[in-house]
């Protein structure tokens, strides 16, 4: 009987695929080592020569891309710009502001939620409170929500800053092991790691941070490579933090890049609540505060400093405290203790500090101001000599004479 | 370890480098092994065992078959063992599950609990790839491979280890006596291969699947257009999904100088039934043919037997795809269709009809197709098949942006296989391809990927 074209067997002897009845190792005989040109087989077929053309064309995009981005969605941040908290993991904007931020001229004071300002309008933040009282010279707001020492040293490093900055240290951070990355109270904690791409992926990882090797390349080349870091600008900025399939789903009707608009994402001019002074509850709190010898928040923090300094940029650290209401008075101590060991270490680095006094009586909860408190913050460092100076010094850094840009 | 993961370049550059440095000395093949068992004890380690266990009986039944000539004995003790193992883990729950409603329906008593073993991953391919080891031994066809770590390499190489293509011991076991040095061409056709996969599986594959879960997580919300939609995304899911796997597999291997084979060739321009299976799953297809729809008669019977031979192979072929009746209909929808459309054929009918209309008359009969091999049971088909006598309007549950890359797909398919081809086959067109997926996939925000869908097969 003749093979008929509804056989598979004949199809496929058509189609030139080996047939059972080939002799031993005909296949090996049928698979002589190809060309790409030749392959059939292959969609895009590319030899080696073209390789390399398509791998500087794809570097020289990948270089261009972003730039590119920079100037279709012009960045001309406001007096009192915030990065939003649904773009506090947009690294690229963040070291975008940062690069404008040197450019300006301004004081980056960098740090968590206590210097974005949970609990205040961006106009009554530190920064803002600062910059009223340097006879308005740009003082910016550089705080991430949720950025605790350990990835403010992983943030640095991916978009170091190139001005003395203002550095404040929330002591919040050590006031217990899960806080300070050194212990997992449940495992649900492992889902509410902040900014889990800025910790420490392959040397000394805090002990409650434990990622799988994928993570942790994955996390990697997030911090490596710029590219990434873009990609993830365009979906927390331009696709309201979906990837594109997502909005595409959305917005059935729509074309791709129609998801992709020329605005920065603009921070909200609301707080959060409480904006007035938390009321005691009438309990005593306790923590269970970190050494800070063993603290991995407090030995990061030290180091992030020091790196600054390192680099020409001369931080001043503000040590801030904590809410005191309802804690014991040893609880107090220690939180004394910390903050004037740190203060001493970094003396010796020959790094300035001044520990916060006031605004304790002025906190939306344990370690945010109320606005109230901020201008407490900002009166109590104009007034400090030590502050006076820094200020004096940084505008003779090196680091400002030439902005790396 | 999964293709489009970080964790397996990281692994494939070890496992490149340390292949190149050993590659003519007596540790390659050990490497070669070892990277594959790592590769598949990432799943979970417990699986090795298995694969271990299916080489050692394979390996020893051909010795048997070698050394005391009673063949027919140690085939049988290899197929038992193969295909009882894969029985017993695949189709375990199934078979027992069918029984227990069996029981019920007759007031019978009711059959044991099924015991709810996880299928480990692949075992359908790595177990047909040694099958065919000592069935081609039993024949005659091939030599015996007395190199137990050769023999381990071939069942368990990494590349097409867990998803194929389900490689031949004729082709694979010679490459890996040989171990040719590897070219710069071998570089650029693995990484052509590897990024043609990587894009089908993280931009388009991975992209559609959200569209068909939605639509097919519960069948009777939808209507007509809706279910027609998502199978259309479905069909160029599962090709996307699959067929990117393959592709990867191949660029894989090249880059470390093996070749594996062609597993699919544009099925969505396929014009007949039998020509869509001379392009999908071509591994597959023709390990059925050779072991099963030959042994059975193929075409050198008469009509009715070659009509049984075509459903039993395509059965089996349902079957293999998991343990569920969808895929026993799928299946059968296929047997039936290459059956029904023989007499045309042969009276020439079929050749007679405009390309276009067999074009859109097969691509139709594959989607319904795709509707019973995606549905969860029998009962959400019995759903999509209701919905699709409701319409409310044009359904938007299709993207236009995923449309129009599947066109896009499909269009430069067709055009390869026309009189343009030497126009998309030029370099400055393939070399700009190349370019837009690397920059798609670099900076373009995707979803989470996810694993492929064959390997739950």
């Amino acid at each position: 009987m003749n093979a008929s074209s509804s056989d598979p067997s004949a199809s496929l002897s058509r189609a030139g695929m080996p047939h059972a009845d080939s002799p031993i190792h005909a296949d090996a005989v049928a698979h002589p080592t190809r060309l790409p040109a030749d392959d059939p087989s292959i969609a895009i077929p590319l030899g080696p020569r073209a390789w390399i053309v398509v791998t500087l064309v794809t570097l020289v995009m990948l270089t261009i891309l972003p730039r590119a981005n920079e100037w279709r969605e012009p960045f001309r941040p406001s007096d009192h710009w915030r990065q939003p908290t649904e773009a506090a993991e947009d690294y690229w904007q963040f070291r975008r502001f940062e690069r404008q931020v040197v450019r300006d001229g301004a004081i980056p004071v960098l740090g968590d939620s206590a210097v974005w300002g949970l609990y205040a309008k961006p106009s009554e933040t530190l920064s803002a409170e600062l910059s009223r009282r340097l006879d308005g010279r740009p003082v910016a707001n550089l705080g991430v929500q949720g950025l605790s020492p350990l990835t403010l040293e992983g943030l640095q490093s991916l978009a170091p800053c190139d001005s003395p900055p203002l550095l404040l240290f929330n002591p919040i951070w050590m006031t217990s092991p899960r806080r300070d990355l050194a212990a997992i109270a449940e495992t649900s904690d492992l889902a509410r790691l902040n900014h889990v791409t800025l910790l420490p992926q392959w040397f000394d990882l805090p002990p409650a941070y434990a990622p799988t090797l994928e993570e942790r390349l994955s996390r990697s080349a997030d911090r490596t490579l710029t590219i990434r870091q873009f990609s993830q600008h365009l979906r927390i900025d331009d696709l309201g933090g979906r990837d594109l399939p997502s909005w595409l789903r959305e917005h059935p009707r729509a074309l791709p890049w129609q998801g992709f608009d020329d605005r920065v994402l603009a921070p909200a001019d609301e707080p959060g609540e409480p904006v007035r002074r938390r009321v005691p509850s009438g309990r005593e709190t306790t923590y269970d505060w970190m050494e800070p010898e063993e603290s991995n928040q407090y030995r990061a923090f030290v180091r992030t400093a020091q790196r600054l300094s390192d680099r020409g940029a001369l931080p001043f650290v503000v040590v801030a405290r904590l809410d005191p209401t309802g804690r014991s008075e040893s609880c107090l101590e220690q939180e004394r203790k910390i903050g004037e060991r740190l203060r001493s270490e970094l003396a010796a680095r020959g790094i300035p500090s001044l520990r916060l006094e006031s605004g304790v009586d002025k906190m939306a909860d344990a370690s945010h101001p109320t606005p109230d408190g901020y201008r407490s913050w900002a009166d109590e460092l104009i007034a400090s000599t030590e502050f006076g100076r820094w200020l004096a010094s940084r505008s003779s850094s090196p680091s400002l004479r030439s902005p790396r840009l | 370890m999964l293709f489009h993961t970080w964790t397996f370049a990281f692994f494939f550059l070890i496992v490149w480098i340390g292949y190149v440095l050993m590659r003519r000395g007596p540790l390659a093949l050990p490497w070669l092994l070892a990277a594959s068992y790592l590769f598949y004890g990432a799943w979970r380690p417990a699986y090795l065992l298995l694969i271990v266990y299916s080489t050692l009986v394979d390996y020893v039944a051909v010795e048997g078959m070698a050394r005391t000539g009673r063949r027919g004995l140690w085939l049988s003790l290899s197929l038992i063992n193969n295909l009882g193992l894969l029985g017993l883990l695949k189709y375990g729950d199934f078979v027992i599950g069918n029984l227990d409603s069996l029981c019920v329906a007759l007031g019978l008593p009711r059959p044991p609990s099924p015991p709810g073993w996880e299928l480990p991953v692949g075992i359908s391919f790595y177990t047909f790839q040694s099958l065919s080891y000592t069935i081609d031994f039993w024949r005659g066809r091939i030599p015996r491979e007395s190199n137990l770590i050769r023999f381990a390499t071939y069942v368990a190489f990494f590349p097409q280890l867990v998803a194929g293509p389900i490689e031949r011991c004729s082709s694979l076991l010679p490459q890996l006596v040989e171990r040719r040095p590897i070219r710069v061409d071998d570089l650029a056709c693995g990484a052509s291969w590897f990024l043609v996969g990587l894009f089908k599986k993280l931009a388009l594959a991975d992209q559609l699947g959200a569209v068909v879960d939605r639509v097919y997580a519960d069948p009777s919300r939808c209507d007509g257009p809706t279910v027609i939609a998502a199978t259309f995304a479905f069909a160029w899911q599962i090709y996307f999904d699959f067929s990117g796997y393959s592709d990867m597999a191949r660029g894989a291997a090249r880059a470390i100088g093996f070749d594996l084979m062609v597993n699919f060739r544009h099925p969505y321009l396929a014009t007949g039934l039998a020509d869509f299976w001379a392009r999908w799953h071509i591994s597959l297809s023709q390990w059925f043919r050779d072991y099963l729809y030959v042994p059975l008669g193929g075409n050198r019977v008469g009509a009715v037997r070659w009509s049984v031979n075509i459903l039993v192979t395509f059965l089996a072929s349902g079957l293999w795809h998991g343990p569920a009746w969808t895929f026993v209909l799928w299946g059968a929808w296929h047997g039936i269709g290459l059956v029904a459309l023989r007499p045309l054929e042969r009276r020439g009918i079929w050749n007679r009809v405009p390309v276009a209309l067999r074009f859109g008359l097969v691509q139709t009969f594959v989607l319904i197709g795709w509707s019973m091999f995606r549905a969860g049971s029998t009962a959400d088909l019995i759903e999509l098949v209701r919905a699709c006598g409701r319409w409310e309007g044009i359904p938007d549950v299709l993207p236009l942006g995923s449309l129009l890359m599947i066109l896009a797909v499909w269009l430069h398919q067709g055009l390869s296989e026309s009189r343009w081809s030497r126009l998309v086959r030029h370099p400055l067109v393939a070399g700009s391809l190349a370019v837009g997926m690397i920059v798609y996939l670099a900076v373009v925000p995707l979803a989470g990927s996810s694993a492929f869908i064959y390997f739950q097969f």
